[in-house]
This record gives C-alpha cells, structure tokens and sequence, in this order.
C-alpha cells in the first residue's frame, strides 16, 4: 500500500551529502546542511548547502524591492491600516498607469511605481535565468530547466512589457494584484472579443491541461510500478526490467500507444514550455494583429454558425429608436 | 495508524463532500436553457432567490377600488395641486391613500403633508413627491422601451419605505488618491457596486449619470481605429456586474457567451436593458439629481450629492421588478401628464394657486398647467433646475428647454395655450442647419418658447418643434445631419450639441416617425442624457 500514499516513504539519512566538488572559488557553497524529516516527508529530508552567488544575490534584492513596492502600496491604499489589508488583501494591487499616459513615465502614484517593481522583478526573473543557467552548467548538467524557465519569461515579457510597448501604453500591462490581475485576464478576453478564438491561446491551453494530465499519467505509472524498480526510471531508459514491461503493456492495452521512460520526460517538457510559448505568441497577437478573435474566427471559418433561436433583436444605437 | 487508514478516511471525507455538494447544487440550482442546445445559453436560478422573488410579490398592496372621474376636480377643489389636478377629488384622494402605503405606511399623510394646510409646499418631502408623481409619469409615458407593459409606481422603487432601500450616493474621493503611495486608481477595493470585485467602483457615476461610452470590443476583426483600453473594459466590466447583480443573472441572460458584443447574437433582453441604462441616466440626471437642493442635508450623500437610482433600484434582484407585475393599470393617473383644464369658474382659484406655487417653491412653479405667462415667468428664474423641472413636464412651452425632444414627443396632445403666431417658423424645414440656425438668429428666448408650444400645440411634427426649440438657443450652426435638434444646445459644446440633437432626433422621430438622424454609435445614445448639456441649455432657456 505504500506506493499510494501522499507522502514520501523513504528517508535516506547517512552523513550529509555536500555533492560534487566544482570550481567555485568566489562562492563556495555553504557549509550548512541538516536534514528535517517533515521535510522529508515530501521532498529529500536533507536542507543545504546553500549557495547564493552574484546572480542569486542580485536576483534576491532585486525581487525584494518589486516586492516591497508592491506591498507598501498595496498597504498605503487601505490607509496603512494592518486589519484593512489582511481583510482586503486579495483585492489589493498596484495599477498600472492610465491608457492616457502612453509610455511616457507617470507620476510615481498613478504608475510609476508601477513601472519601477516592474523593472526591479523583470531584472530579478532574468538573473534568476542567469542563475539557473550557470548553476546547470557548472554541475555538467545540461540547460533544459534554463530554456523552460526562459519560455515562462517569454510569457511574463510579452504580458508586462513587449505588448505593452507594441501596444504604445503601458496601461496594457497587468496590474499587480491576486483578484485585480483575473479581472484584467476576463477584461482582456472581453476586449478583444473572446479569447477563446484566439488559435495560440486554444494551443497554450492544449499544452497547458496536457502538461497536467502528462504530469498525472506519468506519476501514476511510476507510482504503480515502484514496487517493481519503476522509480530507477533512468535506469529503465536503457536496461528495461519489468516495470517497463508492465506499464508500457498496460498503456498499450488502454491507450494503444506507449511512451517510454525517456520520451514520457520529452513530452513532459515539450509541452510545459509549448504552454508559454504559444500563449506569449497569443497575447502578442492579440490587439497587435488582431481586434476582435471572434470576428476573426469567423472570416477564417473558425467559428460555427448555429441555429438563431431568439428573435434578433438590432442594436439600439444602431436604430436610434429613441426609448 | 497506518497510511492505508488514511487513504480511506481521506477518500470518504472527500467522497461524501462530493456527494453532498452535488445533491445540494441540483437541488438548489435550476438552469434553464434559453438559446441553442449545447452552447451554453441558459439562464441560472436559485431556490432561495426565487423564494425571495416570491416574497416581494406578496408585499405589494392590493388596489383600492377604482374612484369615479365624476365630480369636481382636483385642481378646482384643492389649493395648489399642481401634477394631480385633472383627477376627480375621489381618484385624488385615492392616489394619495395609495402614496402612503407605498411610500409612508407609518407616517401616514404627515410625512408630506402640515395636518393644517395640506396644500404647503412646507415640508420637502411634498416637494420631492411630487416631482416624483412627474418622474413616474414620465416613465410610464415614455420609457415602454424599457418598462414594456409593466410600467411603475411609487412602490416599485420605495417598497413601502420612506427611501428606497438601494440608491447610491457619489463615492467621495479615495484618501491616498493624491498621496505618494497607495492610490487604488478607482478599483482594487472590494466594492458592493460591482458585485465585490476588485474591477472598477465608480460605474454609477461613470455609465448611470455621466454618458461614457460602454462599448469596448471591436466591431472587425483586425484593428481598424478602435483603441478602447483594457481598463476600460474593466470599467463596463464594472457595469455588467451591477446589472447582472441587480437582476439577479447571469451574463447569458442579456449576452450570447460567444460574442458578448454581437448583437445579432443576443438574447432580445440585451436591447431591453440597453434602453434600462437610459433611462436610469434619464431619470438621474433630469429628476433625482436635481433636487439636491430641496433635500435637508442629512438626505445627502458624502460628497453632497442626491440620492440617485440604479439598476438595484426597481430590479432588487429580480429580473424583472415585482416579477413583471403591472404597476400602473390600476393607476391611471400615473400613466401620463394630464393638465389639469380649469373651467371658467375655477380659473380664478386656479390662478391663485398658481401665484401661492410659485411663492412656494419656484422650482414647482413650472409645473402648473402651463399658460403662457406663468412660462416665462418661469423662464425668467435663474435656477436650472426649474427648467429642467419643466423639461419634464407635458407643457408645451418647455419644448424650449434641453428636453426639447421630450415635448416634441408630446406635441400631438392638445395643448391649451395653442396660439398660431409663430406656425410660420413651424415650418423651418427639419434638418436643415440654415434653417435652423436663422431661427435662432431670430428668435429670443420668450419666442422660441413661445414657438415650441405653439407648434407642439399645434399637432406640427415633434422634429420641427424640436429644431426650432434648439434654434433659438443655437449659437452656432449645427452639423448638417443633426442640426435639427441639436441647434437647441446651443451652449453645448459641438460634440455634445450634436450627441442631444441626436437624442433629441430619436425622441422626435420616435413620434414623426421620420427621424432625419443616423448616428452610428451608441454613443449618440449614451450622450444623450449628457448633463452638461442640459444644464446649459436649462440655463439659456430661462436667462432669455
């Protein structure tokens, strides 16, 4: 039974693993390692070495700073009042400038702290990349984890920046906000005529509900076959033992195709970073090229005429019907 | 306890939350479908708002039996009845036990009335009911578009209440607006206005008083010019949550999920609401708004506005007020404007009346039954509520006032005051910006006023009387297409004198049906009930 559980089973505990020895003459790694079982109960019990470096440094500050921004404005707008903010805080958010400003730089309480966090996160999200980057590189890994962070970069930059410029008003931007940036996604969708009818979105979306259920599928088998060595899943890459056997079986006979232990992990990731991908392209599109999705799947055939069931009722202000 | 122990209580803890969230949404929940199979188009309803629904039905008073028209008049017996006087004594008298039900159950007739002398004019509250008595009637005379058959009376908005229950007031500003921190921009506040989202707050003032363009989405498919902003729409977006949370909705009812912005595609509710949010604008702007200064300060809101109407209003969560109740077949007198026509002897009494009106409130003095005199004396007070007061009112002579275009609409009633004098200027071709403006070249103010009675009395077509009316007011020469009515706004700015002219020209065409205007937006609409505008003419009008 213990491969249904939630929680991890295993804990490992031996001397403290400090990991391969690199060339980090600038940054050592920490020295600071301990293990935490509760921890443990869902990731690896142990904690540390920790290393931070320039990239991580700068990254860490320059995150706390949009952070800080946001936060204090978000507070001062309840009147510095610690209850109102608690109380109204996924309500709460910093608004972008108004569509009037253009891309001028606003008065620093009608956007232009806006446009400051906004530069302070997107530098700390980039060096951040750096980070992941070098971090890669510097254990032999390969990049993949670097260029899928970078495609969720893409997303945030087209979002916060690249369209709004494109656009010609930083008022295009998302404000930032729990409920306010929903609102801004439904008010998106409603602007420019459903976004539903937008093909990259509908993509982004395929990718999106595809990665879960990839992520599901994927889990549930290794799950089900660790008992048989399926979690050694690089070792089943290129000496299949039975739990290859089973579960590609079992995938066949359900779904008349299987992957196997190494394309599940391609497709896996393919279809994370086609998320993003496609939907940066979407919102690019989206205002850019294109005004109304609706209309627009209409001229190409895209959407469907169905049947009129109410009487159709002309615009008003079209008929100038007076009351 | 082993982790196989709690798989299993998790899984029944989450079994039965499943089952009993399901039982309780199909048995609570009724969606019904309304559009074509499959697509979504379905109407939500929920038990207990139903039950509340129901609820307000019961609560309306049943109507007294019906009151002979037979018998000396109202305007003949009492002093200064000014709205009312055309009803018999018993169909008064059971109007005004029908008010009190409504509108002061507990009171009773002193909450508008001195017990001594029914007639003062003493205690606001009369002054504001009978503006109100004008506000139904012209609702009912001219709001079918939204009203349909149901029509309204006091108790739709009052509910047996001396205030409506839903009004707003304007939101004061926000306190870290001007601050270096802090300011929310007009949203990001969880607000009962928009349903307790965090999207736009200010939408009464910015949609239901103010005329700001609704429309957001684009009417092709690549850009072509439309550069409506995304905060914008959350702004209508606003809207939309009122209205849904108004009318207890949801966005399906008025729209076809696809294409929020097709209209081809819309439920026939959509257009209904449409005319719903004119006429809110309507009665904010030329009835409720106003009166700011009959209102005893504590009646006030925040920033010192009046009480004003919205959707919640009528509609207290029901898609329609009262479930479509008929309002108004038992109350004829709430129908329309009736002026009250005093016979030979009474006319004495009448004018004495008249003078103790005008004493008492100039604001109502316009109300009377409108002879030429008692017109421009009104013209003369300064105050832009009277005329706008008189805008509202059937008279022909307010034909001259920004509502020019509602007179115009009532210009086929006969009209006492009919004089042909000015029948020649009647005949300034509608429409045409020449003629318009040479009249207002002409015309002073008295004229003009005089001219629109004239030919509203006489049965001319309301486009001209519209035209005319503007005319005189007119400075400067209106746009070819609109400048039949438009000419009237004549402070206006271009923009704005072109939108009125334009709800003018619907107004007028509605009733000629021979309307000269094609305005392509809504805007036109929206415009139409523009306040500025209005103010001004209100202005110009009573300064001549």
């Amino acid at each position: 039974m213990e491969y249904q559980n939630i929680f991890t089973q295993v804990q490992t505990k031996g001397p403290m693993e400090k990991g391969p020895p690199i060339d980090e003459d600038l940054w050592p790694r920490s020295t600071w390692m301990r293990f935490s079982h509760l921890i443990g109960r869902f990731g690896n019990a142990q904690v540390g070495p920790i290393y931070l470096g320039w990239f991580g440094i700068t990254s860490a500050v320059c995150f706390l700073v949009s952070f800080c921004i946001i936060g204090f404005n978000m507070w001062a707008s309840v009147q510095w009042n610690p209850i109102e903010f608690i109380r109204q805080l996924p309500w709460l958010a910093l608004e972008p400038p108004p569509p009037s400003m253009g891309l001028s730089w606003p008065p620093l309480n009608q956007g232009g702290w806006f446009l400051i966090a906004g530069v302070f996160l997107t530098a700390s999200v980039i060096l951040w990349w750096f980070r992941c980057y070098y971090r890669a590189r510097a254990l032999g890994m390969g990049t993949h984890l670097a260029w899928a962070f970078a495609s969720a970069i893409w997303l945030f930059l087209v979002l916060g920046f690249i369209r709004p410029v494109a656009m010609g008003s930083w008022g295009e931007a998302v404000p930032y906000g729990i409920f306010p940036h929903l609102d801004w996604t439904a008010a998106f969708s409603i602007r420019y005529g459903n976004l539903f009818y937008n093909p990259f979105h509908a993509l982004s979306i395929v990718f999106l509900y595809g990665s879960t259920l990839l992520f599901a599928m994927h889990g549930a088998t290794v799950l089900a076959v660790s008992h048989l060595g399926g979690e050694r899943e690089i070792g089943q890459i290129v000496d299949p033992g039975t739990a290859t056997e089973r579960s590609a079986l079992f995938w066949r006979w359900t779904m008349g195709f299987n992957a196997t232990f190494e394309s599940i992990h391609r497709w896996a990731w393919w279809f994370a970073v086609l998320t993003t991908l496609t939907g940066g392209i979407g919102i690019l599109l989206t205002g850019t090229v294109v005004d109304n999705w609706y209309l627009w799947a209409v001229k190409h055939g895209v959407a469907p005429d169905y049947p009129q069931v109410y009487p159709v009722v002309p615009d008003p202000a079209m008929t100038e019907v007076p009351q | 306890m082993t982790p196989s122990f709690f798989i299993k209580l998790f899984t029944v803890v989450f079994v039965v939350l499943g089952v009993v969230l399901t039982i309780d949404t199909w048995t609570s929940v009724e969606a019904v479908q309304r559009g074509f199979s499959g697509v979504g188009m379905e109407v939500v309803y929920k038990d207990h708002m139903l039950q509340e629904d129901a609820d307000q039905v019961d609560g309306v008073p049943p109507p007294l039996p019906m009151a002979s028209s037979e018998g000396l008049k109202a305007g003949e017996a009492y002093q200064n009845v000014q709205v009312l006087g055309d009803l018999s004594t018993g169909q008064f008298t059971r109007l005004m036990t029908h008010i009190t039900q409504w509108v002061s159950p507990e009171q009773g007739c002193n909450y508008c009335h001195y017990a001594e002398n029914l007639a003062s004019d003493g205690k606001y509250t009369k002054v504001v009911s009978r503006r109100m008595i004008q506000m139904t009637q012209h609702l009912n005379e001219n709001w079918s578009s939204h009203l349909q058959n149901a029509g309204v009376n006091c108790y739709t908005c009052h509910r047996g209440m001396n205030v409506p229950q839903y009004i707003w007031f304007e939101e004061p500003e926000h306190p870290m607006k001007d601050r270096a921190l802090g300011n929310p921009g007009g949203q990001n506040m969880a607000s009962y206005r928009v349903g307790s989202a965090s999207l736009p707050s200010n939408v009464f003032e910015t949609f239901l008083q103010e005329d700001y363009n609704i429309r957001v989405v684009g009417p092709t498919a690549l850009p072509t010019g439309n550069n409506r902003s995304i905060k914008q729409t959350e702004w209508t977006y606003g809207l939309m949550m009122h209205m849904s949370n108004s009318l207890g909705v949801n966005c399906t009812y008025c729209h076809n999920s696809r294409s929020v912005a097709e209209w081809g595609q819309s439920p026939p509710a959509r257009a209904t609401a449409w005319y719903g949010i004119r006429m809110v604008r309507d009665v904010n702007n030329n009835y409720l708004d106003p009166l700011k200064p009959v209102y005893p300060e504590y009646r006030l809101g925040p920033t010192g506005d009046a009480p004003k109407a919205n959707c919640t209003t009528c509609h207290q969560g029901v898609y329609k007020p009262l479930l479509g109740m008929n309002m108004v077949e038992d109350y004829p007198s709430l129908k329309k404007y009736v002026p009250y026509e005093p016979s030979e002897e009474a006319e004495e009494a009448e004018e004495a009346a008249d003078e103790a009106d005008e004493a008492d409130s100039e604001e109502e003095g316009a109300d009377e039954e409108a002879d030429a005199e008692s017109e421009e004396d009104e013209a003369d007070d300064e105050e832009v509520e009277t005329s706008k007061a008189d805008a509202g009112e059937a008279d022909a002579a307010q034909a001259a006032t920004a509502e020019a275009a509602a007179s115009g609409e009532r210009a086929p009633k006969p009209s006492p005051e009919a004089e042909e004098a000015e029948a020649e200027q009647a005949e300034a071709e509608e429409g045409q910006a020449a003629a318009a403006s040479k009249a207002t070249g002409d015309a002073d103010a008295s004229e003009t006023a005089t001219e629109a009675e004239s030919k509203a009395t006489a049965g001319v077509e309301s486009t001209e009387s519209a035209t005319e009316a503007g005319a005189e007011a007119a400075a400067k020469p209106a746009e070819p297409t609109e400048s039949a009515t438009e000419a009237k706004a004549e402070g206006a700015e271009t923009t704005e004198s072109a939108t009125e002219a334009q709800a003018d020209g619907e107004a007028a065409a509605e009733e000629a049906a021979a309307a000269p205007a094609k305005k392509p937006a809504e805007e036109t609409a929206t415009q139409a009930a523009s306040p500025d505008t209005e103010t001004e003419t209100g202005t110009e009008a009573s300064d001549g």
